[in-house]
This record gives C-alpha cells, structure tokens and sequence, in this order.
C-alpha cells in the first residue's frame, strides 16, 4: 500500500564476498561478523553474479585479480543488471596502480581497498557503504513520495506499473488497477479554501491507506486524481474494494464543512489472468471507464473485465 | 634449495599477531592446518617450474599472511611475488630460489608456533 519508513535498516544487512582466496573469506568471517552481518561467499565471477542477481545483496566485496572473469567484468556485469546496479561495491585488490583505482570507480564502485587490508579499516568502510547505501535507498523512495498525502506519487506509479503489467502478462497473474478522481473538488477548494482542500485529499489517502491490502500500491497522481494498483485481484474482488471506497468516502463528515459531503468517481479495468493489453492500453480503458462514470453523473464505480473472453462492462 | 631444512626445527616458533583474539582464534587455527598443503604446493610448483601456480600461491600468501597476524609472511609472499613478475618469460625460477626458501620457512614456523600453543 503506501510507503512504509525503515523498511530497508530494519533488514538484517546481507555482504556477498567474490574472491577467489579462501583466505579473504575466512577473514571476513571473522571480522565482520560483530558487524550483525550475513556473510555470502561467492569463489568465481559467474558464481557471485548469479548470486548477486537471484538475491541482491546490501553491499558487494570484489576482488580483482581472478582467473576465469576478473572483477572488472563482474563489476560491469553488476552495474548493468537493473536488479544488482545500486548494490555498492567494495573493491578488495592486490593490484595498486592508480589506472586499476581509475578504472574501479568509472565502473561504478564506491570504495577501493588495497591487499593486504587492514580488516578494522574494512569494517569501517563496509559500515559507510552500508550507510550511503541506506541513504541513497531512502532519498529514491523520497522522490517517489507525495508530500501531501504520504501515499506513492505519480513517478512510483510510472516505474511500478509497466511491471505489473507485465507480470500479468507473463505470469497469467490477475491484475486490477483503479483510477480515482474526486467529484468538483474545484468547488472545494474555491468554498472553503486549499488547507480544506488538502485535508480532503489527506482524508481519501487515510482512507486508501486504512482499505488497501498489504500488496497493494496507492498512489496520488496529482491534484485530486489518485491511482490503486491491485496485483493478484480479479475484477469482481478489485469492484468489491472500489465500492468500499466510494461509499465510505462519500459519507465522510468533515470538520471543515461539515454541510459539504465530497464523492469519488472511479475508473477500474481488472483482470483475473493474462490480460492482452499493454500497460497504456490499461491506463486508457481505466481513464474512459473514469469519464463514464463522470458523464453518468458521479460517485459511481464503471468496471470493465479484460480478462480475455470476457470483457463484460460492469456497472456499480 | 627449496628442500626441508633441518636446520629449521632449531628456529623459534612463529606466533600470530592474533593468538590471543577470541574472534580470530578459531579462523588461524584453520590457517595453520592449512600450511602443511600450501608448503607441498609452493614445493611442487617450484620444483616443476609452474611459474603460474607459483606467483598465484605468493599472491594468496601476501594477501592473507597479515590478515592471519603474520605480517613477516606478507612481506615474504610480496618479495616472490615480485621477483617472480619481474622475470623475463624464459628466466629459470631457480633465480627465485632463496624468497621459495624463506617463505617456507616462515611457514614451517607458523605451523610450529599453532602446534606448539605457543602464544
């Protein structure tokens, strides 16, 4: 549903150490271990690159100098992986000349430590990159954050949907997915004035927060139009949450305008496995069911099923 | 050269840096009963002239040595590291005889001075 903080420092920090020398490993073992560390060990590039890709590990400790693929191509082979290039990368090397340091960083590592290291001094610099790690993780999930609600905004929806989508399509997953505009909230706004306005808008977000499941993504797509992603839900279960969260919006009393009810009109295109549509197509048939339900005089849910064969319209 | 030397066992034994380290102790251990098959290995990559294996061995040993708490078998490892880079394709390892030797005795020392408890 809505951002959680934290989720990223509550994890238990995972290090995959890729290095050929059964020594490093053994070292690391035991130095890091006070760090509350899980230690993954990976003695070949191909090894610690499937690793690396199955499950992303919170910070990378790569060697150079090995036989078979060299650090430098694991290296570039990490930061091309969409799922392991914000891993940071610890370089661990014997080799010293400032071309291989030049090299190391233009690559995409974050630190370089020379052999043989100080493992006090490593624990230091693992620490950091863990850190700057946590950091970056958290000011991405910033940026994907509404200000005025708390809920995902529009550049969450953007880079999450198009993966949904295709999850559906490849996996034969159900997949629903509801636009939501507020009904003359211009009205609102120009009545009672925008901090009425912004509660309104902070008040659906509290009540998408309070409705939605776990797994599912709301989000606020600006102004007064919001988006829910429902994965794994058919039409008929998404059609069900929709209702819920038209009616108890609309009955909701507000302690600005307690005179003034405020409804929600909303578009909803689901599907209970392998939809034909392209993620554009979706948001289309969404936004023409959300214009349906506009022109049919508001506060209404318009449904459509695309699950192949089906496409029956449904109105709520 | 590059053969066990008697006189070695006359030689004190060589504690770890780290013997007395709780979170260390049980990774030196390890290190120790590794010695014996690292020895035989630099030997046989020595004697059969296996330029390769010899400077990958050196390599390990000069990255591990100090991490283990035996900074002198860093500093030997570099040395052979280095000779054996700096020979001409065709060069006999024999010209790295006495860094083998003194790399193995640092070994044997090592081992000796897990075996004997010594801290």
């Amino acid at each position: 549903m809505a951002p959680e903080a934290n989720t990223h420092e509550e994890a238990q920090p995972v290090a995959l150490v890729i290095d050929d020398s059964v020594d490093v490993h053994r070292l690391l073992r035991a130095r890091l271990k006070p760090e509350g560390l899980e230690l993954v060990q990976a003695l070949s590039g191909p090894e610690g690159l499937a690793l690396a890709a199955s499950n992303p590990p919170s910070v990378v400790l790569l060697d150079l100098d090995m036989p078979e693929m060299d650090g430098f191509e694991v290296l570039r082979n990490l930061k091309e992986n969409p799922a392991t290039q914000h891993v940071p990368v610890i370089v661990l090397s014997g080799l010293q000349s400032p071309q291989d340091k030049v090299t190391a960083f233009d690559l995409g590592a974050v630190d370089y430590v020379t052999k043989p290291f100080d493992l006090t001094e490593l624990r230091v610099r693992v620490r950091a990159a863990l850190r700057l790690s946590q950091l970056l993780t958290m000011l991405s999930q910033r940026a994907q954050i509404d200000g005025l609600t708390g809920l995902w905004n529009r550049a969450h929806f953007d880079k999450r949907w198009p993966d949904e989508v295709s999850g559906c399509v490849r996996h034969g997953r159900a997949l629903s997915m509801a636009i939501l505009d507020l009904d003359n909230f211009k009205s609102v706004n120009d009545t009672y004035g925008h901090p009425a306005g912004d509660a309104v808008l902070q008040g659906m977000a509290t009540l998408l927060q309070h409705e939605c499941r776990q797994s599912d993504v709301a989000c606020r797509m600006g102004g007064e139009e919001f988006a829910v992603i429902m994965p794994d839900t058919s039409v008929e279960a998404a059609l069900v949450l929709c209702e819920r969260i038209r009616a108890g919006f609309g009955q909701h009393v507000w302690l600005r305008h307690p005179e003034r009810f405020v409804t929600t009109s909303i578009g909803l295109v689901g599907s209970s496995g392998s939809a034909t549509l392209s993620a554009e197509e979706w948001i289309e048939a969404a936004d023409q069911n959300l214009y349906r339900a506009k022109a049919e005089g508001r506060n209404r849910v318009i449904a459509t099923d695309v699950t192949p064969k089906a496409r029956l319209a449904k109105a709520g | 050269m590059a053969q066990p030397n008697p006189a070695w066992g006359a030689l004190p034994p060589l504690p770890s840096l780290f013997a007395n380290d709780p979170a260390m102790r049980e990774v030196v251990e390890e290190f120790i009963g590794d010695i014996p098959q690292r020895v035989r290995s630099i030997r046989s990559a020595f004697e059969s002239g296996n330029r390769v294996d010899l400077t990958r061995l050196a390599h390990q040993l000069r990255g591990a040595g100090a991490g283990y708490g035996y900074p002198a078998l860093t500093s030997a490892a570099g040395a052979l590291e280095d000779q054996l880079r700096g020979l001409s394709n065709d060069g006999a390892l024999t010209a790295v005889a006495q860094e083998v030797d003194e790399l193995i005795m640092l070994c044997e020392r090592a081992a000796q001075g897990g075996r004997s408890g010594s801290n």
